[in-house]
């Protein structure tokens, strides 16, 4: 049942994930194409991809997040949902399942787009076959970070999102309230969360000589991301409890 | 004839408006009731109520020996008088979805049934009318050969066809199958012949309970006059 959930939901989105890796095919190309004599841009361009990426992943998740639950009660499909022989949780976790599909389709994307320009470099004998591994480490540690972190910026929005519907007001004001709350609650249970993983080490040594230069972005996020990861988890067993037990009126 | 749906005690409130006040019901297995009151009587909510989508503010519902949930739904079909299914599925891919969900779910039917109405399995959703989108939600509501059907207001809305074929189809799978349906609609005229009681609703009350025979015997009056008796005012 859940598979036929998560289908639906990947049949009525994934055209956007094939847009976004089109959009983010054509930046990479265009940048490979405009900066192919120039070594140092040619490798900047590797982790902009990713930033890049991150952006708009990022953007698609808030508007997956904010509008999962509210998208299907304003085209009365979540009276079709709750009339089938399945729970709340069901429904909220194939929402999140299909949006982790996606978005782990778009970050193998981004990784291997963004392997494209520093593997030129390593062809044309530009850097050296230990710069180009760590330039790869580099990568699909930034990517897989993000692609957490996209996880955790939809969960905390679908969870946002089911608990206003389950208050049910309309007021601007009391919304506007709430969401910066829930916002300031959120960020001291990520803090608290960090701390927990804080014996993860922040520098990681691959990432010593890519471009040259330390880069230590990839390193001091390291904990971050897997407190995102598994704040993510608790976030979306309480959205299903509040949608299981009809809080959210059809 | 045993109980399928024991309703005792039930509230139901939208804020601070009153949909359903202090509803006691108990219905059997095999009848065909008729919910019937003006809009915003209470009709709608009481089915959701049943089918579990909506809870109760208070009370207690009993159907088919279970709380109305999950399980529960495994035998209860609800058709909403809203257009709830997908517009971008295909009728196909939407017998496919539904298909996964019920065990009991008969393809080989549904697409029968399907083809007879001239509802071509390639189509979209949201390119039928909404005489064939009633149709179609009535189909895939009685290939799951629920124990208990809850219509909303199925009739509602559509031409004297789409409501001649509606009505067919259900008295085909309801009449002499001991099914239970429960038949919401706030007019009665040409569907008060398939009921075998009807219920009526006003302002979130059950002011009426009576065996369609037992009332013609009783007052000596068809189930429409004896609508406009009660609603007069109203409708």
């Amino acid at each position: 049942m859940m598979k036929r959930l998560i289908w639906k939901e990947l049949r009525e989105n994934f055209i956007n994930a094939l847009i976004f890796v089109g959009v983010i095919l054509t930046v990479t190309v265009y940048g490979v194409v405009k900066n192919i004599e120039n070594v140092k841009s040619l490798a900047f361009i590797s982790l902009l991809i990713v930033f890049l990426s991150f952006l708009m992943v990022f953007s698609y998740a808030i508007y997956r997040g904010f509008s999962s639950i509210k998208r299907e009660k304003d085209r009365n499909t979540l009276e079709f949902l709750l009339s089938l022989p399945i729970d709340g949780r069901e429904i909220v976790t194939s929402k999140f399942l299909a949006f982790a599909i996606e978005s782990l389709f778009l970050w193998v994307c981004v990784v291997l787009f963004s392997h494209i320009p520093i593997l030129f470099l390593r062809l044309s004998n530009a850097i050296g076959g230990a710069e180009f591994i760590s330039g790869m480490k580099t990568i699909t540690y930034l990517a897989f970070h993000f692609f957490l972190f996209t996880l955790f910026t939809f969960v905390v929005l679908q969870f946002y999102e089911i608990l206003v519907l389950s208050l049910k007001t309309k007021n601007f004001f009391v919304n506007a309230v709430i969401f910066f709350v829930y916002l300031y609650l959120v960020s001291e249970i990520s803090a608290a969360f960090k701390k927990i993983f804080s014996f993860i080490p922040g520098e990681a040594p691959h990432f010593g000589n890519f471009l040259g230069e330390t880069i230590t972005i990839g390193g001091s996020t390291t904990y971050q991301g897997l407190a995102a990861g598994a704040l993510t988890g608790v976030a979306l067993i309480v959205c299903g409890i509040l949608l299981f037990n009809k809080k959210v009126e059809v | 004839m045993s109980e399928v749906i024991k309703v005792s005690n039930l509230y139901k409130k939208y804020g601070t408006v009153v949909a359903l006040h202090n509803v006691n019901l108990k219905i059997k297995k095999g009848e065909i009731v008729g919910i019937c009151g003006p809009n915003g009587s209470g009709k709608s909510t009481f089915l959701r109520i049943l089918s579990g989508i909506v809870k109760p503010t208070t009370g207690y519902v009993e159907i088919l020996g279970g709380v109305a949930g999950r399980k529960a739904r495994k035998h209860i079909a609800y058709v909403s008088e809203n257009d709830i299914y997908y517009k971008w599925m295909k009728i196909g891919e939407l017998l496919s979805f539904l298909r996964s969900f019920y065990p009991s779910f008969d393809y080989e039917k549904a697409k029968m049934l399907l083809e007879d109405e001239g509802l071509d399995l390639n189509k979209k959703v949201g390119e039928l009318s909404k005489g064939y989108r009633q149709r179609l939600k009535v189909i895939m509501a009685i290939s799951n050969s629920p124990e208990v059907i809850l219509l909303d207001e199925p009739f509602s809305g559509i031409d004297m066809l789409s409501r001649e074929r509606i009505l067919n189809i259900l008295k085909e799978f309801l009449i002499g199958a001991e099914k239970t349906a429960l038949i919401s609609s706030h007019f009665v005229e040409g569907i008060e012949e398939i009921f075998s009681r009807v219920i009526f609703f006003k302002e979130g009350n059950v002011v009426l309970d009576e065996d369609c025979e037992a009332m013609r015997e009783k007052y000596g009056k068809s189930v429409k006059s004896m609508y406009f008796e009660v609603f007069g005012g109203l409708s």
